[in-house]
């Protein structure tokens, strides 16, 4: 029995002692990170069948259970991922988000600056101080660009650094969960309260501070080891084997690191797959904040380097030349061919040439395109828009290169090399357009802020005409690179009646003279703007150039055949259309002016010309114009009774005299000249292509008009041929790189001129043209260059403070899970005191056990003494 | 349910931290006076703070270059008006030469008085602003404007060029004036003419054209709007030849003016035709050309110059004061037409200004709401803000003493 009692008692007091040690285990694990508290397993020994029964033999710990929740752990994981990922977000965005609106940093004041500057220089445009302040203006600005620039360089080398470091650790964290994995695989078979308890928390909380850096999951294997996942399932850790990453420029974007997965085949990049954790949050930041951010301050700059460049250039500086590139050329060689990345995996050889030009920068969007050349042939390809996936451009070269592919505001030149299927590149239009951004120019002389032309009326007009001072749209035209300091040719407009003009070249402001082709009679309505010189970069004069139009011819009819005329035009839609009129025969100039001036978008001017001369009167010589008697017989005084004569003044026939010969000048209509007397009596006329006929007495010629034709751009002229035009008359560009126009009502014989602003040193036109980009929709044709910005704060602002609700719902989650996870598994040192006291109390009963057990012993001996 | 001690421990530290964290941000709104501190604060007002502030900086912008605008306007309007003082004065000189008493010598000394007032207020007409412009130059304010031609007469020599100024979003003033519509372009009292010799005029020193006299009005009536042109023709068309000669041609049509073809040249004889009379001096050389120009406008110069040319050569005789009698009243007419014209262009800068000062009030109107709209949205309401921040400091303090009084409760403080 005493052997029992003992047995009994020595079992309990081990089983207490198991009790205090696992309690005191917890008791000093309780700031122990991821510990979960143990309790002992305590149960009756076997009992002993006597004859009396089964009697008790005592208790024993039967094993240490680890109060743990598998689901809340897991739980726990996923939250911790969850908010690692924002947090880390929160805290980046934040830095750009103060980075972008601060005034010191920013680009609003630096834009508001140059503006400011720009009108202080248009109010005084010879002054140098003005000028300059100006030009440290625009370096200031370039500055604040190139510092934005620098500032997201900056933040992608810190997201690459810190993709470096988060490898570092997810392959330790790895590691160390592998090698736990082979420490407890095989230990658990004994049953929960037989498990390794201390190294399944270690692993536990190894696999938590993995989802701090990274999003995974797990699967539990049935020898207790766990595969641990990242991505969209790409194994990390399975079993004791462990899959490293790292990380490797990007093969799209060598200034951006990726993350691969060195599997057994070779290194995969999982960087798109990844979410979750610190380098889920580096890299949405990257792709979410940086790159925008860059594309859309890169937007700003390239739409103010193109536009401002585009308006300089229409100027002209202090010293009278031409305006230069305001700022760098945003389609220079390194600009341009920075803007396509092939992929480092085309194949090889890498003897693919291409870039980009900016074409329209209204047009340009902030995303970042993908041109890919997908097959099956090397020909096909197809041109994606990142941000939204839609495809903008897409088709087949055809062959030849080089060969250019438009979209949205660029052009991607392929210039040479071996495009094949399956090559891939990145285009992005805007996205290093900080980073060119530059001053051009180097002198307060060069700012360009007055126009090269001006317009003038002459001193002795006595209409009253006005001429619009004129606007200047493309100074690379002939007009303006002919000769430095002048347009070519200066122009002269006289008004050869109240509603008809000629234009002439005023090279010689003495004798102007006509222009190559003539440009003679032309249509003045008065009191309506008439513009003299179009804005039509296409516009295209026709002249007619038929065997017998415009020659003396004898008789009283011009001789012109019947002709039919078909204009192809573009209607504003873009459709092509095409219209046909025809003129009947001995039609004059100015009935097919008239014709062909009905045609919706053609204008048609007719002029006459004609000289009479060698005047010989044997008695009885006399000059009829159309019909109408004119009296004198020489030169001087015909045209004094032709000038004096009512109908033909009002015919629009006019003569002028040199003494000998008399010029007679009409608006398209026919001229008929009948020579009365004898057979001795003649007057030669001649034609303007120096052809004549001697017309004596009774006898009658005519001379008709030319007929020009101005087709707008796009249109073009076909006719039959028969002799007034040929079949397909070739046409001259009227286009001058500028536009004028006069209204009013001018007088016979007004002037008006215009010529380069030579000394124009107080205009600043230009630069109010140049100002009034402030408030002109450039970005995107929908935004200032101010409120594209502006909208940029808005946008990383809206991200900044939705990150800040996420991580704060994102914290109070974790909180939560790691509460319940902490509630069931964590430590509670009254709980353990209680335990402590408990067991103590036991173990003090137990004690008493064995000295009762002495007792018997003892009275039993002295018994048998 | 169950609680761990690591629970307690960390709820109330990050509680803490939570209400210090929101002390900290009500503090610094406090002491900066904002109620956004970031644009995250608020994504939409802080685009708005963005815009609002782009368009202060234009309303200032704007208000400087009212300020210019203003400058230039006062500088025009004290040159026109110092003007107009003058062609008063010659105004009364021109009535006193009518006086049939006075001598040929009296006109010349009066002559030499209004010589003076021409050059007076051909120094107003090249006034220049203080960074050295010619105002009324048009575009070409680095050239005085008016400046002699060869033959001695003023010509306007800037273009039609004006400069505007931008004083608000959609308003550009023009802030400078021309001297073509004020000076030159004056409507002539009668239909009249102007001479110039031809820029291609070969003779060294140049020979000189005078400023000419109308005689016969209607006779130029008549013609108008004819020019003419005085064409000296080679020396062999003479009779006899050999001599300097000119013949007189219409423009329009080329034709030789009644019997004035190939006339000998004696300098500084009159040479009449239409009505008119010019005076060609020097020694032209063949191939020269003098323009006598018909025009309804005179210019102010001319006015003066054709006036001081008839005073220093009318005399007494019948002819002459006759002539003399049409140039005075003529030259009347054409001085109150001057000083109209610059009546005219006074009331144009004095508009200008009534627009700027216009122009002004409207920024300052749109300049105080921006400022209203900007404190509306990123200004703190204090009263908030402090009520807010002593709420958080009395939740702080609960949370530390509530904090120590639950951690001094354990157990093991009973196990002695």
């Amino acid at each position: 029995m005493t052997s029992s009692i003992l047995g009994i008692a020595l079992s309990g007091l081990r089983t207490q002692q198991t009790g205090l040690t696992v309690t005191g285990h917890n008791i000093t694990n309780v700031s122990t990170p991821g510990y979960s508290r143990q309790e002992a397993v305590i149960s009756t020994s076997e009992p002993q069948f006597t004859g009396s029964g089964f009697i008790g033999t005592g208790a024993m710990a039967s094993g240490v259970r680890r109060v743990a929740d598998e689901f809340l752990t897991k739980q726990l994981r996923v939250d911790t991922a969850t908010f690692q990922e924002v947090d880390t977000y929160l805290a980046s965005i934040s830095r750009m988000d103060d980075f972008l609106a601060d005034a010191r940093t920013g680009l609003a004041p630096a834009l508001q600056g140059w503006f400011a500057a720009l009108q202080g220089a248009a109010n005084d445009p010879s002054s140098l101080p003005q000028r300059q302040l100006l030009l440290t203006q625009s370096q200031g600005l370039a500055d604040r660009f190139h510092a934005l620039q620098q500032r997201v360089v900056e933040e992608n080398a810190n997201v690459n650094s810190a993709l470096d470091v988060y490898t570092q650790e997810i392959n330790a964290l790895a590691n160390s969960v592998a090698d736990l994995n082979a420490a407890i695989a095989g230990r658990v078979q004994g049953g929960p309260a037989a498990q390794p308890n201390d190294l399944l928390d270690q692993r536990d909380e190894a696999v938590r501070k993995l989802a701090e850096l990274v999003g995974i999951s797990t699967t539990a294997q049935d020898d207790g080891s766990i595969n641990v996942f990242i991505g969209q399932g790409q194994g990390l850790v399975l079993g004791a084997r462990v899959t490293t990453l790292s990380t490797q420029a990007s093969t799209t974007d060598a200034n951006q690191f990726e993350v691969v997965l060195n599997s057994s085949s070779g290194p995969v990049p999982i960087s798109d797959l990844i979410s979750g954790g610190k380098m889920g949050g580096a890299l949405r930041y990257r792709n979410e904040v940086l790159d925008p951010t860059l594309n859309e301050v890169g937007r700003v700059a390239i739409v103010m380097a193109e536009q401002v460049n585009e308006q300089h250039r229409l100027g002209m500086d202090l010293e009278g030349t031409l305006g230069q590139n305001f700022f760098n050329d945003v389609n220079d060689a390194a600009a341009a061919s920075a803007r396509a990345i092939p992929d480092s995996r085309n194949a090889p050889p890498s003897d693919r040439i291409l870039s980009v030009n900016i074409i329209d920068g209204t047009q340009l969007t902030a995303s970042d395109y993908e041109l890919t050349f997908s097959g099956p042939n090397n020909q096909s390809y197809v041109l994606r828009r990142v941000n939204d996936n839609v495809i903008v451009n897409q088709g087949e070269l055809n062959g030849a290169l080089p060969q250019s592919l438009f979209a949205d505001g660029f052009n991607i030149q392929l210039t040479s090399g071996s495009f094949q299927a399956g090559d891939r590149y990145v285009i992005q239009p805007v996205r290093r357009g900080a980073e060119f951004f530059d001053l051009a120019l180097q002198r307060p002389q060069e700012l360009a802020l007055a126009q090269p032309i001006r317009t003038a009326a002459s001193r002795g007009n006595t209409g009253f005409g006005v001429v619009s001072a004129g606007e200047v749209l493309d100074t690379g035209m002939a007009t303006f690179t002919t000769q430095a300091g002048a347009i070519t040719p200066p122009m002269l407009i006289r008004f050869t009646s109240a509603t008809t003009y000629d234009i002439l070249d005023n090279s010689n402001p003495n004798s102007p003279v006509d222009l190559v082709p003539p440009l003679r009679e032309r249509t003045f309505v008065p009191n309506s703007n008439n513009v003299i010189f179009g804005t039509d970069p296409g516009a295209t004069l026709v002249s007619s150039t038929g065997a017998l139009v415009g020659r003396v011819v004898a008789g009283l009819s011009n001789g012109y055949p019947a002709e039919s005329y078909t204009f192809n035009l573009l209607s504003p839609a873009g459709v092509p259309t095409s219209t046909t009129v025809g003129t009947a025969a001995n039609a004059t100039a100015a009935q097919i002016a008239a014709t062909l001036a009905g045609v919706p978008t053609i204008k048609a001017y007719a002029n006459t010309e004609l000289q009479l001369s060698n005047f010989t009167n044997a008695g009885g010589l006399t000059v009829s114009i159309n019909g109408l008697l004119v009296s004198g017989t020489s030169a001087n005084a015909l045209a004094t009774s032709i000038n004096n004569n009512t109908i033909l003044k009002n015919a629009n026939i006019r003569a002028y005299s040199d003494g000998s010969v008399l010029t007679l000048r009409a608006d398209g209509d026919d001229v008929q000249v009948t020579v009365g007397g004898g057979a001795g009596d003649s007057v030669r006329v001649t034609d303007r292509f120096g052809g004549f006929l001697n017309v004596t007495g009774g006898s009658s010629a005519t001379v008709g008009g030319v007929v020009d034709v101005e087709l707008p751009q796009y249109a073009s002229l076909t006719t039959t041929g028969n002799g007034v035009f040929t079949t397909s008359p070739a046409g001259t560009g009227l286009y001058t790189g500028y536009t004028v126009s006069i209204s009013g009502t001018p007088a016979t014989g007004d002037v008006f001129t215009v010529g380069y602003n030579t000394d124009g040193t107080s205009d600043n036109r230009n630069a109010l043209k140049l100002n009034a980009l402030q408030t002109t929709k450039t970005v995107g044709a929908a935004q200032t260059l101010e409120d594209s910005y502006g909208s940029l704060i808005e946008d990383v602002g809206a991200r900044t403070s939705q990150a800040r609700i996420g991580q704060e719902s994102g914290k109070s989650v974790l909180d939560a899970s790691t509460r319940r996870r902490d509630n069931v598994s964590a430590v509670n040192l009254d709980e353990e005191a209680a335990k402590l006291i408990q067991f103590e109390q036991a173990y003090n009963a137990t004690a008493q056990l064995v000295g009762v057990a002495r007792t018997l012993f003892d009275t039993l001996l002295q018994a048998t003494q | 349910m169950r609680i761990s001690n690591i629970d307690i421990f960390q709820r109330a530290s990050g509680n803490m931290m939570d209400v210090q964290r929101q002390l900290a941000r009500t503090q610094e709104q406090l002491s900066l006076g904002k109620r956004i501190l970031s644009p995250a604060d608020d994504p939409v007002a802080a685009a708005q703070i963005v815009n609002v502030n782009a368009e202060k900086a234009r309303l200032e912008q704007y208000s400087h270059n009212i300020t210019t605008l203003d400058n230039r306007l006062e500088l025009m309007d004290g040159s026109l008006g110092s003007i107009t003082e003058s062609l008063q004065r010659v105004r009364e000189l021109a009535v006193q030469t009518g006086d049939g008493a006075l001598t040929l010598r009296d006109r010349q000394s009066l002559a030499q008085e209004v010589q003076e007032r021409l050059q007076e207020i051909v120094s107003y007409m090249n006034t220049r602003d203080a960074s050295d412009e010619y105002v009324f130059a048009g575009f070409q304010g680095g050239a005085a404007p008016f400046q002699k031609d060869s033959s001695g007469h003023y010509q306007y020599l800037g273009d039609q060029g004006q400069r505007f100024v931008q004083v608000g979003a959609e308003t550009q003033v023009p802030m400078t004036e021309n001297g073509r519509p004020i000076f030159v372009d004056i409507q002539a009292a009668k239909q009249t003419f102007f001479t110039a010799p031809s820029p291609i005029n070969t003779s060294t020193p140049p020979a000189t054209i005078d400023a000419g006299q109308m005689i016969d009005q209607a006779a130029w009536d008549a013609v108008f709007p004819e020019d003419f042109a005085i064409e000296f023709r080679p020396l062999a068309e003479s009779t006899p030849p050999g001599q300097a000669n000119y013949t007189v041609r219409s423009r329009s049509d080329n034709q030789v003016v009644a019997g004035l073809q190939n006339m000998t040249y004696v300098a500084g004889a009159t040479i009449s035709f239409n009505g008119i009379a010019v005076t060609v001096s020097g020694t032209p050389q063949p191939g020269d050309v003098f323009n006598v120009e018909s025009s309804r406008n005179q210019p102010l110069t001319l006015t003066l110059e054709r006036f001081i040319e008839g005073l220093n050569k009318f005399d007494n005789n019948p002819a002459d004061r006759a002539a003399l009698g049409k140039l005075i009243s003529d030259s009347l007419g054409n001085l109150d037409q001057a000083i109209d014209s610059i009546g005219m262009a006074r009331s144009r800068v004095g508009a200008r200004m009534n627009v700027s000062e216009t122009a002004k009030l409207q920024n300052e109107n749109v300049a105080l709401l921006s400022t209203k709209t900007l404190s509306q949205l990123e200004d703190l309401d204090y009263a908030e803000a402090t009520t807010r921040l002593t709420l958080q400091n009395v939740v702080l303090q609960a949370a530390q003493q509530s904090f120590v009084k639950i951690s001094n409760l354990s157990l093991f403080n009973f196990l002695r």
